[in-house]
């Protein structure tokens, strides 16, 4: 077992051995042993024996005589002892307690054994101290589950210190404790936490209940954790165990649905590609929307498509300004918390999972086949009005025309999409002794994309440890590798994303009849035209290239942690994180290619290096005074990021061969390097505070210093308070009948300021921008420099003011629990850019002066809806809806047309004509307020009735971010199986649709087939204007079937648990919109890039563990 | 020893150096102007700005257009609206049209950055090469802020006079006359005059002509053509300029003549034995820098003056036919007409009036193609002017015309010359002028009886068409209205005396918050 023991060896030389000290004021040693209490006591007195036969001697020659037999010596003060009394005594190998007993029994003396001293003293001294440093009781035991599995590495804790230990592999423990009056403190994740006090029992086997509802979860609030119960922030907190089936490659596409107030959007669905992120809407016009992740304690910036979802343990969702108040600049937009698996004691745990799957694209888009397609074309031909002829001579294109005449149709869809097979396996050995434990772990997924070229590869390790030097001192290593392998994408210069190869838009907009291949066998540029610059280019058109793309990170956190000996409940952790990330990229564009034919070969490598280091300080105080528990976390971190880029292009190559190797030997050549670094200082302190497990506070407060904010206002501070109530720990609601039915109810309320720091550094300094020139025939190119930033050294933090309330509750017997949350936030100072008179040489300047705000309602609800014999049916509700709106923009009263913005309005808005149906034949068409319109155009509404149509007849139309989102998850189980189906909904989401620059087969007006929604192709509108379309879908988003083997069976195969389950992910959706996804953000056919289809994926998996 | 430790970094000390923001992956203000390289390189920025003006398409402009587009000399083939509303004149110019907008704002950047250079320079702690840098750059400058100013009233008429980069912003900025602006611009050209040198160091900078040059137009501006007939007089006496009249350069052996030798690829700077150049800007095939997408800009000039041809049934894109063309804009008969039929400017080799079907598929191949008159309207087909050819056999989708383009070559001089004697009632003088520049091109010399201002602004579009801002021409010499009613079909009836200034663009006056921005009338 493991002991709280801090051995101070000390022979009778030892200071203490000198009788002088037998004067010294008792109480002063006293005093003294109060430090020493933290000490264990040794087993010197257990082990001794003593033999002795006095009889009429004085106490003083029985204790000398003692003193000589061993190496005991006596501490008291002759004033309080009367050592001259005769006593008769008689040991054989007794303890050193029987000799005491017998000495002194009945008298007013108390002693007290430690180690070698013993300490004699009257009984009203001493009984502060006894009771501090009892004699120890072992007590032993077993513990088990509902179902009698034992359960090993359950914590058990002596109440009121930090002594304790852990069961081993069997579910059994020893714990010594003092006195009968200590109380043992069970606790193991996922189950009721249970108290037990000692009395006389040596041996307690307990069987723990399951935590049905979650209440005594830990969970991390950043800093540190609290059990779930005490929290007072709108924390949620998910344990990804419950996404073990589905084949996520990011663990936030997992928490889609699963989190009220957290809206997840797969906007774009390539391997690799991170989805988007919003906690409670969006706050910012112009800076970040996107919230703050913690990895393991340490800001994690980048896609978490580096780290395997297997390897986390746990994601908590901080939403309302206390709980994220804590990460105070960066907390406006919410944190995400994410925890990584620990190792605990116990025998090795050897667990595999895996899955193989085939991904298929959700949808398939009808397209136009060549006759549709001819159709279309006469169809708009005829529209135009300025031709007469409609053969196909006059109507396609002359490299359309040999494959009409031959009757050859590419259907481009089908060639840029596949059935791609994805695997993922990962390995994990975790376990521990009583000081070490470890988690380690080797992941591997490989997937294609389900459009051609595309694809990733990812291998992970990831190791875990933790280890108890001492009893005062901790300390733990986290370590996370990984190689992430995106080779097959183009990455564009401009973005940091991959742009796409082939272009998907450009195969849904290419004729049927267009070419593919050219008479050489090559893949043609552009298959309609081959003359025009407009016309769309090949899909294929770069087929050929290169490109290699590599990153690889390393993540390590060092942790140490000291137990202040001196004072109880004191604690010191120094947490030092590396997250170091290196991205390697090496296109090459062959001469014979689109993009690389101009320059005869076009090759380009970017090296990517990005660094950081966070150095967290942490001192936290427990003390528990009555019934007064205070938690207190100070903070003093530092933050440092760096990010070097270094790029090479060169164009014009003799052969193919080099691909990106030999850039010296390109006809030109550009460089490129950037040195991005940012620092932050913080300052936290943050006190939890409750009353009887009934009252709680929690109030926090946070300094930061960025470096990117302007020299006068490098610091912002952010403070929040927030309180807590349990009326079900009240009497009047455990008396009253009629609230019988309420297990548990809690009330929380909370406010405070957040910030966003979310710009780019640098832009409070004035710039240049670096140009190009040549000068002379004989051309080298030399530098320009144009003003390019004038910076405002004022520049601050947004911040985001938020009230909170919320209700955490059980009813019925635990049969139907959740959290429901109303929320209000405000945002000022928001980060924009004011434009100012071009006069002064430049036109605009970044301030801080908007104002929005957020206000919804959000809540959970889990309900076991049967459960009888081995059949459960249990459901988990989610529903988040926000909804936003711009206070004030620039200070002047003014809407910002630019840019969509309108004092009043949602923050992201389509603003146009709304159409409210098609000009059909027969209409009055010349006396209405388009009267130069043509039937089969959309009729625009004339808003404000004056009969034409103008610029004022544009109103604000909806809401680019949906009116509410919600998760539904309903578990079956019957014995060993169990069947999960998860659906999400996103409703009340505009979006534009551009299906009209396509050949996706939908339906157009025709005189001959009219329409009120779809306007005839290839008119004159008199005014331009976007189509819109509600994007609201019910999404099957998951299905899984899993069945465990029975454990009797596994037993025999000396295996710990088997699992295998077959899971289905974007099963089906239901919605209006006519586009692949309704969830991309590239859902219209943009100029340049397309959408990627969202994958359908049916995988069966297996997780063994021995 | 941890408590200590942390001790030790709260102290606040250190903090603020911490968080102090380094330039390093860039240049800032202050760590440029520190040396003669610092300057010289924001100089290169002045230069790259002008290169610009040709066609950098921000705001959707196609910015090349606006030079010509409602003057004398050409109408709208392939059009969109981005340009032929300043075509159409009527109502349909506005306060807040992108490219009023864009203009403006180009101009005013530009004196921002002239502006920054001049008042860094005066910084006694700025490490010069040599004494004499510091005149030279500030010279350099201050003939830009002229260049800059001249387009600005040419658009605007009056606008605010900026002589410094403000820092923290105005608001209050108010429009100065003209004659004010004409002042300020003048004594810039002195200045610069002055302290430049006889040639550039390079081909491509600004020499000392360029700027007497400017001083000429500005002085025939401001009302003060004696003044102006020195400048360009100084010019010429330099004797370092001369007409080029024989063949030379590049494709001096091939068929042409010298007038089209001075529109060949590298045949336009000093270097290449072209006396007649003052100023090129610079621009450079495939040469990072030289201009063309990666640059930020396109010579617009090619796509503008080339037909869409392509476009025709039968015809496919070939260097010999310019390279892409999209037909923007089409030069109007008067001035294909006006040329004697000897005057090698109207040869064959500088206007292209035939074309044959050039696709070997078509069975119109090899064939003469008629030009109709829709396919003029729309861009297609239509005779024009082969200054901005620029065919690239193996990249015919290529944009940009990426030959140096004129900025000030010594025929426009002698015409500024003629120009300034003329209406010094000089005739004789100003006839012996232009006849230098029509003797080069063998047309019949000019009885003085004939030259007036009208002559003048003719010769000037059979010399220079394409090569300079034709409204800003029209403009400054009061003609505008009179030549576009008499001369361009499409603009005729749409123009209304105010349309000879542009509108203030509503977003300067928008922004200009604490003080009225005049608008101009009309608008």
């Amino acid at each position: 077992m493991k002991k709280k023991t801090f051995i101070v060896e000390r022979k009778n030389n030892s200071f203490l051995s000198t009788k002088i000290l037998r004067i010294m004021k008792l109480s002063i040693f006293l005093f003294l042993l109060t430090f020493m209490q933290v000490f264990a006591i040794d087993s010197y007195s257990q082990k001794t024996k003593l033999s002795l036969d006095m009889n009429n001697a004085t106490v003083e020659d029985v204790l000398n005589k003692i003193e000589d037999q061993s190496e005991f010596f006596f501490l008291f003060s002759p004033k309080m002892v009367d050592v001259s009394r005769k006593v008769n005594i008689k040991l054989e190998g007794n303890k050193i307690d029987d000799a005491l007993n017998q000495l002194f029994n009945g008298t007013e003396i108390a002693y007290l054994v430690i180690d070698r001293q013993i300490v004699l003293s009257s009984h009203e001294q001493m009984v502060p101290f006894i009771t501090a440093i009892q004699q120890e009781i072992t007590i032993t035991g077993k513990v088990t589950d509902e179902e009698g599995n034992t359960l090993p590495g359950v914590n058990i804790i002596i109440k009121g210190t930090l002594t304790g230990t852990i069961t081993d592999v069997d579910g059994n423990f020893s714990i010594e404790v003092e006195d009968p009056e200590a109380v043992l403190v069970f606790t193991f994740i996922g189950m009721l936490t249970q108290e037990i006090k000692v009395g006389d029992q040596t041996e307690i086997n307990i069987t723990m209940a399951q935590d049905i509802i979650g209440l005594e979860e830990v969970v991390a609030i950043g800093y540190g954790t609290l059990r779930k119960s005490d929290l007072t922030g709108a924390i949620f907190s998910i344990k990804t165990e419950k996404l073990q089936d589905i084949p996520n490659t990011n663990i936030l596409q997992g928490l889609q649905g699963n989190i009220p107030g957290l809206v997840v959007a797969n906007t774009q669905s390539a391997p690799g590609a991170s989805p988007q992120i919003r906690i409670r809407g969006e706050n910012s016009l112009s800076a970040s929307n996107n919230p703050l992740i913690i990895l393991d304690g340490i800001p994690f910036e980048g896609n978490l498509n580096d780290i395997s979802t297997n390897d986390i343990e746990s994601a908590s969702v901080l939403k309302d300004a206390s709980a994220a108040a804590i990460y105070g600049a960066r907390a406006a937009n919410g944190v995400i918390i994410i925890t990584t698996k620990r190792g605990k004691e116990g025998r090795p745990q050897i667990n595999y999972s895996g899955y193989f799957g085939v991904q298929t694209p959700e949808k398939i888009l009808d397209m136009m086949d060549g006759s549709q397609y001819f159709q279309l074309k006469v169809d708009v031909a005829k529209n135009k009005g300025n031709v007469t002829d409609f053969s196909p001579e006059a109507i396609l294109n002359s490299a359309e025309l040999p494959q009409y005449y031959a009757g050859t149709e590419t259907d481009w869809q089908d060639l840029v999409l596949r059935t791609a097979p994805q695997h993922e396996h990962n390995l994990s050995v975790s376990g521990g002794s009583d000081r070490t434990a470890y988690y380690t772990s080797l992941g591997f997924l490989d997937q294609k994309g389900i459009m051609k070229y595309s694809g990733m590869k990812r291998v992970t390790l990831r190791s875990n440890i933790d280890h108890e030097i001492n009893d005062w001192l901790k300390t733990g290593v986290n370590l996370q590798l990984t190689n992430l392998d995106l080779s097959g994408f183009i990455y564009s210069k401009d973005e940091d994303f991959p742009g796409k190869l082939p272009d998907f838009a450009d195969a849904l907009r290419i004729s049927p009849y267009g070419q593919l291949k050219d008479n050489t066998g090559r893949y043609t540029f552009y298959p309609e035209f081959p003359n025009t610059f407009y016309a769309y280019t090949n899909p294929f058109a770069n087929d050929g290239s290169t490109s290699d793309n590599v990153a690889k990170r390393a993540i390590v956190t060092l942790f140490g942690e000291i137990d202040f000996p001196f004072l109880e409940g004191l604690s010191y952790r120094l947490n030092y994180g590396l997250d170091y990330r290196n991205q390697e990229i090496g296109n090459y564009w062959p001469s014979y290619t689109y993009y690389g034919f101009q320059f005869k070969g076009i090759a380009e490598t970017n090296n990517d290096n990005q660094r950081r280091w966070t150095w967290d300080n942490i001192l936290k105080y427990t003390k528990d005074i009555g019934d007064h528990h205070i938690n207190f976390t100070g903070l003093f971190s530092r933050e440092s990021f760096s990010r070097k880029r270094y790029q090479q292009e060169g164009r014009g190559f003799i052969n193919d061969d080099n691909l990106y190797q030999y850039l010296e030997s390109a006809d030109s050549k550009e460089i490129f390097s950037s040195l991005t670094e940012t620092d932050l200082v913080s300052y936290m302190a943050r006190i939890n505070y409750n009353f009887k497990y009934k009252y709680f506070l929690t109030a926090t407060g946070r300094r930061d210093g960025y470096s990117g904010f302007g020299k006068n206002n490098k610091y912002g501070f952010f403070p929040s308070v927030a309180l807590g109530w349990i009326p079900t720990q009240e009497g009047f609601m455990q008396n009253a009948e009629s609230l019988k039915f309420i297990d548990y109810l809690k009330i929380r309320v909370s406010f405070g300021e957040n910030g966003n720091m979310g710009i780019s550094p640098y832009q409070t300094l004035d710039a240049f921008r670096t140009r190009n020139y040549v000068f002379g025939n004989n051309p080298v190119t030399v530098n320009g420099l144009e003003l390019n930033t004038v910076g405002n050294p004022d520049l601050k933090w947004e911040s985001t003011f938020t009230f909170n309330i919320g209700i955490d509750y059980v009813i019925l017997n635990s049969r139907i629990s959740g959290t429901l949350d109303y929320y209000q936030s405000h945002s000022n100072d928001l980060l924009m850019t004011r434009r100012l008179p071009v006069m002064n040489g430049y036109t605009s300047i970044l301030y801080n002066i908007g104002e929005t705000e957020n206000k919804g309602f959000e809540f959970n609800l889990n309900t076991i809806n049967m459960q009888k014999n081995k059949f459960e049916w249990t459901t988990n509700l989610n529903f988040s809806l926000n909804r936003d709106k711009i206070v004030e923009l620039r200070g002047d009263g003014k809407d910002d047309l630019a840019n969509n913005w309108f004092i009043g309005e949602p923050l992201r808005v389509f603003y146009d004509y709304n159409m409210v149906g098609i000009w059909q034949t027969g209409d009055d068409i010349a006396d209405s307020h388009m009267p130069s319109t043509v039937p089969g155009s959309p009729k625009l509404e004339d808003v404000n009735s004056d009969g034409k149509l103008t610029a004022d007849d544009r109103i604000i139309l909806g809401s680019q971010l949906p009116s509410w989102v919600g998760g539904m998850t309903n578990i079956f189980s019957y014995g060993n199986w169990s069947l999960s189906v998860f659906i999400n909904t996103v409703q009340g989401i505009l979006k534009i649709d551009n299906i009209e620059g396509t050949y996706i087969d939908v339906p157009y007006w025709r005189e001959d087939r009219p329409s009120n929604e779809f306007k005839a192709r290839g008119i004159t509108e008199p005014v331009g204007h976007g189509t819109y379309r509600d994007a609201s879908y019910v999404r099957i988003k998951n299905a899984s079937l899993s069945y465990n083997f029975p454990k009797k069976t596994l037993d025999k195969l000396r295996i710990a648990n088997l699992r295998l389950y077959l899971s289905g992910q974007n099963l089906y959706t239901f919605t209006d919109w006519l586009g692949f996804d309704p969830e991309a953000d590239k859902i219209d056919v943009a100029y340049y890039d397309g959408p990627y289809p969202n994958p359908r994926t049916i995988v069966v998996g297996i997780n063994l563990g021995f | 020893m941890f408590l200590m430790l942390v001790g030790t970094l709260l102290l606040p000390s250190c903090e603020d150096d911490y968080l102090t923001e380094k330039p390093r992956s860039f240049l800032a203000p202050e760590n440029t102007f520190m040396n003669t390289k610092g300057f010289e390189t924001t100089l290169t920025g002045l230069h790259i700005q002008v290169q610009r003006e040709w066609g950098w398409a921000g705001g959707n402009g196609l910015t090349y257009m606006h030079f010509f587009i409602g003057t004398d000399i050409c109408i709208s083939g392939n059009a969109t609206p981005f340009y032929t509303v300043f075509e159409s004149y009527g109502d349909d110019i506005h306060p807040t049209n992108g490219q009023v907008a864009g203009h403006w704002d180009f101009y005013y950047k530009a004196i921002g950055n002239a502006n920054l250079i001049i008042e860094a320079a005066e910084n006694p702690d700025v490490k010069w090469d040599y004494p004499e840098d510091k005149n030279r750059v500030i010279a350099e400058a201050r003939f830009f802020r002229g260049y800059n100013y001249r387009a600005l009233i040419a658009f605007f008429g009056d606008v605010p006079l900026v002589d410094k980069l403000e820092k923290p912003f105005r608001l209050d900025y108010t429009r100065q006359p003209v004659a004010d602006i004409l002042d300020f611009m003048i004594e810039d050209f002195k200045f610069a005059a002055e302290h430049l040198p006889d040639l550039g160091a390079i081909d491509g900078k600004i020499a000392k002509a360029a700027a007497q040059h400017m001083l000429a137009e500005t002085y025939l501006w401001a009302g003060q053509p004696d003044l102006a007939e020195q400048a360009a007089q100084d010019i010429i006496n330099s004797g370092l300029y001369q007409l080029m009249t024989e063949r030379f350069g590049q494709k001096a052996g091939e068929p042409g003549d010298v007038y089209s030798d001075l529109f060949i690829e590298h045949n336009q700077n000093r270097g290449s034995g072209n006396l007649e150049t003052i100023w090129a800007v610079q621009q450079e095939y495939s040469v990072l820098g030289g201009g063309g997408q990666d640059d930020g800009h396109n010579d617009w000039s090619r796509r503008g003056w080339v037909p869409n041809y392509a476009a025709v049934p039968g015809m496919v894109l070939a260097d010999s036919l310019g390279g892409r063309g999209i037909g923007r804009l089409v030069p109007l008969q008067w001035w294909l007409d006006s040329y004697e039929p000897q005057d090698i400017r109207a040869s064959k080799y500088n206007i292209k009036r035939e074309y044959w079907y050039n696709d070997p598929t078509s069975d119109n191949f090899g064939q003469k193609v008629e030009i109709t008159q829709e396919w003029l309207n729309l861009g297609k087909l239509y005779p024009t002017t082969t200054k901005f050819y620029f065919g690239k056999a193996d990249d015919l989708n290529f944009l940009s015309n990426l030959k140096d383009r004129y900025k000030i070559r010594l025929a426009e001089t002698y015409l500024l010359l003629a120009e300034a004697q003329m209406l010094q009632n000089k005739n004789t003088e100003a006839a012996t002028s232009i006849n230098v520049v029509r003797a080069r091109s063998n047309a019949s010399p000019v009885d003085p009886a004939d030259v007036d201002m009208d002559y003048i602004l003719d010769e000037r579009a059979k010399e220079l068409l394409g090569e300079y801002h034709r409204r800003f021409t029209l403009v400054r010499t009061g003609t505008l209205l009179d030549r576009v009613r008499r001369l361009n079909p499409k603009s005729k009836d749409g123009i209304r005396d105010y349309h000879v200034r542009w509108p203030i663009p509503q977003t300067a006056i928008d922004a200009n918050s604490g003080a009225v921005l005049e608008q101009n009338p009309g608008y």
